[in-house]
Formats: C-alpha cells, sequence, structure tokens
C-alpha cells in the first residue's frame, strides 16, 4: 500500500512539471507587455528597460522560467502588476468566497444526488423514477451560464426574492450573505445533483443486482436495511470518486457563476486578470487549479486503493 | 472607464508651460479640490440666492462660505453611504493617475488650490485668492489653518514653487497659460503632505492613507471588490456653520457590470449608482423610489481615424465614413436619447459650444460621392478596435458596420482589452479606434493635446498648422470672447478635417435613492460627497 | 462543469464493449425498437437540416439593424422578438445552429485528428512515444477545461476562430484515451500481424490497416462530443472571448441578452432555448446510443 502510493505521487512529479512548463508557454505567448501595463502610457523606454530589468524579463525563457519555478517552490507567485499587491494576499482575500459558494453548490447537490439517485434506483420504473431521470437530463443538458440567467429572471426580477447579485462577507452579515449565496449557489448545486445523480442511479442499480444483496434479501432483512446498510455502501464507492473530481473540478463552475453573480470569488478574479494581463494571478490560480485538481485525483486513487481490494497496488 | 486617461499628460504639459513643473511632477504638489464640492458647490448653491460673487478671478470668501443654508439646520450626521461605482481603481496618487475612475476617489481625499461649481466657474479652495494681473505669473493666497490627515500643517512650503511667505505662492509661466487655474482644480492643483508622501513611498498610490486634506480619509482598497474611506474629522470647511463632511464613511463597491449596479440600488445595497444602464433610465425616471438628474456632459466620444496611414490619409475617405454614420441613431438607440450628436471636441458646457454647426448629416449618397472623390469609389475595408465587454460600444460598433455596409465600407470589429486598446491607440498602432475623452473645463483641454501637431494625445497624428497656430493662441490669451472666437474656429476646422468622427456627447448622471441628500450634479462626471447626507 | 469532457457519457463505456456489441444487436433494429432515441434521430437531424438551410430559414437577414423596432416581444412578424439593435432574433437564433453546427465539426475535427494521431502512435508504438504523449494528456487533464481554454483563447486572441482551437485541444484526451486504447486491442490482431510479416511500413499499418478498423467507435464518439463542443464554445462566447459581433452565436446573444432580461426577456430565452435543445438532444442521442453499445444495464 505505501509503495502504490509512493509511485503514485512520484509519477505526479513529471506531469507537475509538464503543467508548469504549459503554463509558462501559454503566459509568455499571450501578447500585451506586462511592463506596459505596469507603467502606463507614459513610459519612456529607459522606465521601460529598468522595470523589465526588475522584473527579470531581460533573461532568456528558460532562466525566467527555472527561476519562476524556484520562486514557486517557496510558494512565492509574485506580485499582481495591475495592484502591486502579492499575488498570494490577492488569491487569500477571495478564496473564502470561492470556496463558500463552490462548497456549498457541491455539498447540497451531493446530498441531492443520493436521494435523488436512490429514489430513481430503488423504485426502478415509477413515476418518481422517470422524473428524477427527466430532472438530471434536463439539467446536465442546461449550461450553467444559461440557468443561471434564467434563475435571476425568476427569482430575482419577476419574483424578486433574491439579489440578482453580490456579496458580503459571512463575518460581516451572515443573513445577508446567505441571500447573496442562494442563486449561485443553487446554480452549482442543481448542475452537480444533476451530473451525479445518474452515477449514483447506475452504481446503486449495479449494487442492488449482486449476490451479496441478494442473500442479504434472503435472509429476510427489511429492504431499507438492504439499500441503506449494503447496497448504498458499496454504490457510493465510485460515486465518491466522482464527487472527488467534481470538487477539484470547481473551479470551472466558479469562473462562470461569478462572473454572472458578480460574485468576488477567485474566478471573477482570474477573469478580470486575464483581461487586464496580470500574468503572476493568472498563473497563480490555474496552477493552484490544476494542482489541487492533481491533488484530488490522488486522494481519490488512494481512497479507492484503500477501500475497493479489487484494486491491486502494482503497477498497471 | 474610457474617459480621462491620460489626465497625466496633461498635468506634464502644464508643467512645461508653467514654471510649477517640479511640483507638478514630484508629488510635492498641491491638493485636493475635489470634495471640495463640498464646501464651494454648496456656496454655489448658495449663490443661487444671493452670494453669486464667487466667481473666477479673486473670489475672497473663504471655502467655508456663509451658505447658511435652510437645509444644513435639517442635516442628519453620520451613516455609511454605499456607492456603486464602475471600475476598480489604478492609482489612487492624483500625479501618476490616469483614469477618470481614480478621480472620483482623489476628489474626496484631496483638496485642490482651486475648484469649480456646478456652473464650472473657477472658485477657491485651498486658495483663497489669486492674482494674474501679470500673464506670465500667478500668485496664490493660500486658506490658513489647514491641516493634512496626517496632521501637519498645509503652507506654502508644500509648493515647491517660488514661495513668498507661509501662505503665498507664486507660479512663473514661461509663457501665458491661459488654461492654468482650470487645470489646477483637477489632479495637477492637488495638494499632497510631503511627510505623507515620503512615510507612504509607493503605499501613496495604493493606500495613501493621511496624504490630503480632503473631507475624507483613505482606510482600504480591496482589489476589485470595494475602497472604503471614513470622515475626516479634522476637515477644514463648514456649510453653514456646520462642520463638514456629514457622512461618516463612503463605501465604493466596485461593480463592472452596469445592470448590476442599478440592481444594488434597486435592493438597497448601494445608495448611489454612477454610470446606469442607459436603457433603464426611462423607467428609473418614473419611479419614485429614484432620484435621478443629468446634465451635459464635457465628455466627448467617437472613432479615432490614424491618418498617417492607410485609407485614412485620405481626408475624403474620413469624411465618407462621417457621412455614412447615421449619429442621431446611435444616439437615439444606444444611448436611449441621452446625450446629442456630437460635432466636434468642444462640448455642450463649453462656452464656445456652437448648436448651430452641423457639417456632417447622415447622407448615403454624398458619403457615396466622397468615396468616389477619395479613389475608393467601391468602398474599402478595415478593423475597428472597441473595448471589449462594453456593451455600449459593441452596440454602437455593429450599428456602425451594418451603416457602414450600406455604402460599401466593410467594418471589422475587434474588440481589446481596454488597457491595451489605449496603447495600441497611441501608440499609432491602428486603423479605426472607438475611444472618448472625459473633458476638461476649458476648451484648451479638449483640444489642444488631441490636435496640435505632436501633442500628447493625439493619437491620430493629425497635423494642421493653422490649426496649431489657432491653438497657441488661444492659449494664450486672457480674453474670454477672443478665446470663444478662436474655439469655434478649431472646432470647425478639427471637424471638417475628421482625425476623429466625433459622434456624441454623452450627460452626466446623478441616481440614488431619496434618502440621499444635498448632492451636487457637476458637469465634469466626478461626484462630490462633502455635502451629501443620508435621512434616518 | 461547463467545457469539460465528462459531460456526454462516451468514454469509457464505449472502448471494449463497442465491438462485441455491434455483433450482438443490428443498429438499425435497435433504433426501430428504441423510440426515444428513434425520435431524437429525427430531431437531431431537424437540427442539422437547420443549421444548413438556415439561410433559408431566416425570415430577415441577422445582421440587418433596426432601430425604430428595438427589443419588441415576439410577434407575428418576429417570431422571438428583435434585440437591442431591432433585429430578428429568430433570425439570430436560426443563424446561430449554423454557427453552432460549425464550430461543433471544426473543434470536434481537430480533437479528432491530433487525438487519433497520438493514440495511434502511443498504442502503436509504445515506449518512449507511449510516455510522451501520456504525460502530456495527464498535464492538460490537470487544468480545469475552462481556464485552460481561456488562457489558450487569450494567448491567441479573442475570436471564434481562436476558440474552436482551444475548445478542439479540450477534446484531445478523449480521443487519444480511446485510440491507445482500440490500437493495443487491434495490434494483437492477425490482420495487423499479417501486415508486419509481408513487411507492410509501420505507418503503413497504422493509418491503413489499424487505423480503419477502430474507426467506428471513434465515429460514434467524435459524432456525440458535438454537444460538448457546442457547450464549451458557448461559454467562452458568454465570457465574451469566442464570437464576436455582430456574428449571431447563442453564447454572445444570452450574455447580451442577460442584460436586458427586464427589459425584453426574449433576447435571452430564444438563444437558451436554442442551446438546451441541442445540447439536451446530443446528449439523448448519446444516452441511447450507450445503452446500445453497452446493454448490460437494460438487459437486467
Amino acid at each position: 500500500m505505501t509503495g502504490y502510493i509512493v509511485r503514485r505521487v512520484l509519477s505526479m512529479i513529471p506531469v507537475a512539471l509538464l503543467v508548469t512548463i504549459a503554463l509558462f508557454v501559454l503566459i509568455r505567448l499571450t501578447p500585451g507587455d506586462p511592463v506596459r501595463v505596469i507603467l502606463g502610457q507614459e513610459a519612456t523606454p529607459q522606465n521601460v528597460k529598468a522595470l523589465r530589468h526588475e522584473l527579470g524579463l531581460d533573461e532568456s525563457y528558460p532562466v525566467q522560467y527555472v527561476k519562476w519555478l524556484g520562486r514557486l517552490a517557496h510558494l512565492d507567485f509574485g506580485r499582481s502588476l495591475a495592484s502591486r499587491e502579492p499575488v498570494r494576499k490577492a488569491i487569500g482575500e477571495r478564496l473564502p468566497a470561492t470556496l463558500e459558494l463552490g462548497l456549498t453548490g457541491f455539498a447540497v447537490g451531493l446530498i441531492f444526488a443520493i436521494i435523488l439517485g436512490t429514489v430513481a434506483a430503488v423504485w426502478r420504473d415509477s413515476v418518481w423514477s422517470r422524473l428524477t431521470t427527466a430532472f438530471s437530463l434536463v439539467f446536465v443538458s442546461l449550461p450553467n451560464f444559461v440557468l443561471g440567467v434564467l434563475l435571476i429572471l425568476l427569482f430575482a426580477l419577476h419574483w424578486r426574492i433574491f439579489s440578482p447579485g453580490g456579496y458580503v462577507a459571512f463575518s460581516r452579515a451572515p443573513a445577508q450573505n446567505l441571500r447573496y449565496l442562494v442563486l449561485p449557489a443553487s446554480v452549482g448545486a442543481v448542475t452537480g445533483a444533476a451530473t451525479l445523480s445518474r452515477f449514483v442511479r447506475s452504481s446503486l442499480l449495479e449494487a442492488l443486482y449482486t449476490d451479496y444483496i441478494r442473500t442479504a434479501r434472503a435472509k429476510g432483512l427489511r429492504e431499507f436495511v438492504v439499500v441503506a446498510r449494503h447496497a448504498m455502501r458499496n454504490a457510493l464507492l465510485p460515486v465518491l470518486t466522482l464527487a472527488g473530481l467534481a470538487l477539484g473540478g470547481l473551479w470551472e463552475g466558479a469562473v462562470i457563476t461569478e462572473t454572472i453573480f458578480t460574485w468576488p470569488g477567485v474566478g471573477r478574479l482570474t477573469v478580470d486578470a486575464l483581461g487586464r494581463r496580470d500574468y503572476p494571478i493568472v498563473q497563480a490560480v490555474v496552477l493552484i487549479a490544476a494542482f489541487s485538481y492533481m491533488i484530488a485525483n490522488l486522494l481519490v486513487d488512494i481512497a479507492y486503493a484503500y477501500l475497493d481490494p479489487r484494486i491491486s497496488y502494482g503497477r498497471r | 472607464m474610457r474617459r480621462g486617461w491620460r489626465g497625466l499628460c496633461l498635468v506634464a504639459t502644464a508643467a512645461l508651460l508653467a514654471a510649477c513643473s517640479s511640483s507638478n511632477n514630484n508629488g510635492g504638489k498641491a491638493q485636493p479640490s475635489a470634495p471640495a464640492a463640498g464646501a464651494s458647490a454648496s456656496a454655489t448653491r448658495a449663490a443661487s440666492a444671493g452670494s453669486a460673487s464667487a466667481t473666477a478671478a479673486a473670489a475672497s470668501t473663504s471655502a467655508a462660505a456663509p451658505s447658511a443654508s435652510a437645509a444644513a439646520a435639517k442635516v442628519t450626521r453620520g451613516g455609511t453611504l454605499t456607492i456603486a461605482i464602475d471600475s476598480n481603481m489604478k492609482n489612487l496618487d492624483p500625479l501618476k493617475s490616469t483614469l477618470l475612475v481614480d478621480r472620483q476617489i482623489h476628489y474626496q481625499l484631496y483638496d485642490s488650490l482651486v475648484t469649480i461649481g456646478p456652473d464650472l466657474k473657477i472658485q477657491p479652495d485651498l486658495a483663497d485668492s489669486w492674482d494674474t494681473s501679470d500673464p506670465k505669473a500667478i500668485v496664490f493666497k493660500l486658506h490658513q489653518g489647514v491641516k493634512f490627515q496626517d496632521g501637519t500643517d498645509f503652507d506654502a512650503s508644500v509648493a515647491s514653487v517660488d514661495v513668498i511667505d507661509q501662505y503665498t505662492v507664486k507660479l512663473n509661466l514661461t509663457q501665458p497659460f491661459a488654461p492654468l487655474l482650470a487645470t489646477l482644480v483637477d489632479r495637477a492643483g492637488m495638494m499632497l503632505s510631503p511627510t505623507a508622501i515620503q512615510k507612504l513611498g509607493d503605499g501613496l498610490t495604493t493606500a495613501p492613507a493621511g496624504a490630503g486634506t480632503g473631507p475624507f480619509r483613505f482606510v482600504e482598497w480591496q482589489q476589485d471588490d470595494h475602497v472604503t474611506l471614513e470622515r475626516n474629522p479634522s476637515y477644514w470647511k463648514k456649510e453653514g456653520g456646520e462642520q463638514l463632511p456629514y457622512l461618516d464613511k463612503l463605501v465604493y463597491k466596485i461593480i463592472p457590470d452596469e445592470n448590476n449596479r442599478l440592481n444594488n440600488l434597486k435592493t438597497g445595497d448601494v445608495d448611489i449608482a454612477q454610470r446606469p444602464p442607459a436603457k433603464d433610465i426611462a423607467a428609473v425616471k418614473k419611479d419614485s423610489a429614484f432620484v435621478y438628474k443629468d446634465a451635459p456632459a464635457l465628455e466627448f466620444d467617437g472613432i479615432e481615424l490614424n491618418v498617417q496611414s492607410e485609407p485614412f490619409n485620405n481626408k475624403a475617405l474620413r469624411q465618407a465614413v462621417a457621412y455614412a454614420i447615421d449619429r442621431e441613431t446611435i444616439v437615439q438607440t444606444v444611448f436611449y436619447g441621452l446625450g446629442v450628436v456630437s460635432n466636434g471636441p468642444i462640448s455642450p458646457p463649453l462656452p464656445p459650444y456652437d448648436a448651430s454647426f452641423k457639417p456632417y448629416t447622415h447622407d448615403v449618397a454624398k458619403a457615396k460621392v466622397m468615396l468616389a472623390a477619395g479613389g475608393k469609389p467601391n468602398g474599402f475595408s478595415f478593423d475597428l478596435l472597441i473595448t471589449s465587454n462594453s456593451p455600449a460600444q459593441q452596440q454602437q460598433a455593429e450599428l456602425i458596420k451594418d451603416e457602414l455596409k450600406d455604402v460599401g465600407i466593410t467594418v471589422n470589429i475587434v474588440p481589446e482589452e481596454f488597457t491595451k486598446l489605449v496603447d495600441d491607440t497611441q501608440t499609432h498602432h491602428f486603423t479605426a479606434s472607438i475611444l472618448g475623452w472625459s473633458g476638461r473645463i476649458d476648451p484648451d483641454g479638449n483640444s489642444y493635446n488631441h490636435f496640435h501637431t505632436g501633442g500628447g494625445f493625439n493619437d491620430p497624428q493629425y497635423s494642421n498648422q493653422q490649426v496649431d497656430a489657432l491653438l497657441d493662441q488661444a492659449r494664450a490669451s486672457y480674453d474670454p470672447e477672443q478665446r470663444n472666437t478662436l474655439y469655434k474656429q478649431i472646432n470647425q476646422m478639427v471637424t471638417e478635417d475628421a482625425p476623429w468622427i466625433f459622434i456624441y456627447h454623452p450627460v452626466t448622471i446623478e441616481l440614488h435613492t431619496p434618502k440621499v441628500k444635498g448632492f451636487v450634479l457637476v458637469a465634469d462626471g466626478i461626484q462630490r460627497y462633502a455635502t451629501v447626507w443620508k435621512s434616518q | 462543469m461547463v467545457a469539460g469532457e465528462r459531460l456526454v457519457p462516451i468514454p469509457s463505456a464505449l472502448g471494449e464493449s463497442a465491438l462485441a456489441a455491434r455483433r450482438k444487436h443490428s443498429l438499425s433494429r435497435f433504433i426501430v425498437n428504441h423510440r426515444v432515441l428513434s425520435a431524437f434521430i429525427v430531431i437531431f437531424v431537424a437540427l442539422v437540416l437547420v443549421a444548413v438551410f438556415a439561410d433559408a430559414l431566416a425570415t430577415y437577414n441577422p445582421t440587418k439593424t433596426a432601430p425604430t423596432i428595438k427589443m419588441r416581444s415576439p410577434s407575428g412578424a418576429h417570431w422571438l422578438g428583435t434585440d437591442y439593435l431591432g433585429r430578428d432574433m429568430y433570425s439570430r437564433v436560426i443563424k446561430g445552429a449554423q454557427v453552432s453546427m460549425r464550430v461543433a465539426v471544426i473543434a470536434v475535427s481537430i480533437s479528432l485528428v491530433v487525438g487519433v494521431v497520438m493514440g495511434l502512435m502511443a498504442g502503436y508504438f509504445g515506449g518512449l512515444a507511449d510516455l510522451l504523449c501520456g504525460r502530456y494528456v495527464d498535464a492538460q487533464l490537470a487544468f480545469p477545461g475552462i481556464l485552460l481554454a481561456i488562457a489558450i483563447v487569450n494567448a491567441l486572441g479573442p475570436g471564434l476562430y481562436h476558440a474552436m482551437i482551444a475548445v478542439g485541444i479540450l477534446g484531445v484526451p478523449l480521443y487519444f484515451r480511446l485510440t491507445r486504447g482500440q490500437v493495443l486491442q487491434a495490434k494483437e490482431q492477425e490482420y495487423v500481424r499479417a501486415a508486419e510479416v509481408i513487411g507492410a511500413s509501420r505507418w503503413r499499418i497504422m493509418f491503413r490497416h489499424i487505423l480503419p478498423n477502430i474507426a467506428n467507435p471513434l465515429v460514434v464518439a467524435a459524432s456525440l462530443a458535438g454537444g460538448n463542443a457546442i457547450l464549451a464554445l458557448a461559454a467562452l462566447s458568454f465570457l465574451g472571448i469566442a464570437a464576436q459581433p455582430p456574428t449571431p452565436d447563442w453564447g454572445a446573444m444570452i450574455n447580451i441578452g442577460k442584460d436586458y432580461l427586464h427589459n425584453n426577456m426574449w433576447m435571452a430565452i430564444g438563444p437558451g432555448a436554442a442551446i438546451f435543445l441541442t445540447v439536451f438532444t446530443y446528449y439523448m442521442l448519446g444516452d441511447a446510443l450507450r445503452d446500445y453499445l453497452d446493454p448490460r444495464l437494460k438487459t437486467r
């Protein structure tokens, strides 16, 4: 087991390096001179040259890359070109908002996915099953930005129950914060529930037809116990895998949802920073997102190996 | 968002001409003027009732004008005013800033030597009076007893110019410069505490605590989210005996989406919405939940054309575009009638504005004639740069593209992020670019640097010796009548030559809830909150 | 969840079971027996026809402005109303189908060509080629899809074609993995051995022998991935970096339309419904086809 984990972690290293190289190249390819961004329009050639030197932009790309990597190793993401504040601070300030929105949406989505998926699997041919299946099919096909617009249209503009966008820190005004949270979190929850409920349904279905479930039924256990204790536990394994990956992918939803609802999180920060060519911020966010995704993958693999004895720890 | 970018150039230019250059550039400069609106605006309001004497040349009323307005008696003190503002700031140091949105904050933090009221006339601010009898020098008498927010005294020592005594300074000019006072109203005239400048260093751009004499002082700025300012308890101005400012706190919520700014106002999350969406104004006006006012702005907007490269190095082709665009339809459709068609850089509030001058009307036949005259009877195509994620510009560009198609001209719309667009335009790497100029209270500020050969904002690289001569002459003249005549001429010649296709002059808008009182609308688009208060 | 590769459920299910499944069922009989599938095939064909004949079906020129009739609600003359410049929304939505379908075809072609070539080389050559391609794909999958797409579009410059390239790149891992898996199986087949024995060049074996034999599941996967491509592109357009005005693109229309919800909500509803219908159709087709290719769940 330990060997497996070590191998699995080691195999991440080349991938991680590739990720940093790809990102470095991509950012350097992007047109627009960061020095110009900082200095603005009145910069003299001397100013430009001096700042370029100060930022190390006059060195060769390989040297720049290695130095950048060195700073990354110390978790030094540099300073924002636009505001000159440390990138770590800029991201740190917005991370709570993103996590609040992302995790709430995800958690609510997962709960609903389990309920809906179970209903659809256990009462397989009932109206409820059809309804939940239809729900999941419809909302999986509804892009999150269309869903967001729809929610604003109904709940903010038509019924005026919620605000169409905005944010206030939970610590400052909890009730107000939750009011703002409802609509954007609903987008994440609905999309998540629609995607995951399908997997809950199919893996629960699969589990319900295994021999040990038949055995459990034959022993005369009540159906609830059969489903809840026996089938569910096995069925949730693949679902957790998916959920783990979806958690790593929360960044994706953040970009769009935060844009629609003007939620001041990391997603909106990234979109704004790209528009302003504030590369250090973009680099840092994409890197953090990529690494958190890789780590989520790793944890899922390890959890899987731990929970499911059928997986061999050897090389595939 | 699009205006006011190169204010610093203006400062620099003034600096070149005025010997006050050192003070302009080294940050040891003057101060705030802004919230000046506080005192001075109230003074002007009162002026309607009597003290109309607070005019340009040498008004002697101190800023703490005797405007014992009836309103002052009922004023409610305290509270937080929340403002929805349209863009993140870039630089809170007035001498380095180049964006209009920065000025919205500067005007709360700093005072200038002189200021303006709603009538755009120069009024005293940190300078009680001034003497312009010598065309090549100006002597200011400074207001006494003013303190910077960091506790240091404001006196002649802060301005690195000729100090005559502790409260008298003299600016020497290398040549006569009529717009000087107007220039000093804005960033160039803002006074900063030398102590704070030294202490803050680079912090001046992001957290200028204590640097000004203005009605509010800096608390925090969370990038892309909000800026918080708090009451300056030792502010030097009063209104009708009442200590200013009335509000405890200002919170600027940065909301780039215009619809969200309005939505936040509707839900009560903000008290004031700057730059609300034009499409919703008609409904807002009818709604008693809002107070709406507008006034013609100093701004002009249009399309800059690069006159040094194909195809717009040909005047006839520029004019063909001018005739082909239906500007009235743009004003009505894209801006919902909030503004007027522009026929040059001189905007409606400026004295030389001439409403009867209308050289280009929408005329497809004439556009085709000009195309033929320019040697392109079958039209041509060009790239039009617009600011990305700006619905108004996008709609304008879509209309223009469709209109130009009718005369055989193909427009390729190229959206660029705003700072890149400004950069490309300024370095002349463009063919056509939609931009605007936020406008200045002196016509010189709307014309000299844009249309003089080699001018700092002359992106189109326009050069007309006659225009150059007129601009120089108008700048050196202290005779208002003569200046008006000259600027009318300049406006006509520039519009005729069409280095810009002038499209429209917008309005400045005031929009808030009825709780917000004491607001004074000024055509320069800066909102000053020193005299503003909130009921309840 | 927008741009990712996980929406349409083809990836793993298709792989191994495809060949086996085809032996059991005839596709035509399956379609006939499966009413939902046939219904969605009809809708899908209709969508394709709408895209192809958009110009004939449009009642107005989709980019012609008419400011005097801006922001009208649906009426006999304008079935989906008009937008902020008085353009006919119905015609724009119809024309948008063409834009979307073209995007889908081009983006998926890019994914397909790159992914298949990489998959063939990795699967057939193995060794270093396999290692490099595999690591590349791992690295790409580490990036959140939409962020990667945004970064690529920014590097290339905003625009519909650059966005197509970005979306195309997003799809590469899917085809790479699918192809590689199939090649690994095919490599052991007799016809490949036979070709090797008679001395055919390795490239010839890859492209002339293996590729035709593994083409079917790839084609099915590619036709279904169009839904993902449309969705990803709509998201980029929604963020304002893909289709540029006045191109009648659904994502771009919703982006503008969301600002006019309380002026004329139809500006967002029309294109929103169109995206939904298209993706839903792709999705239902994918679902039904998966049942066909992997019938275990059904027969139980």
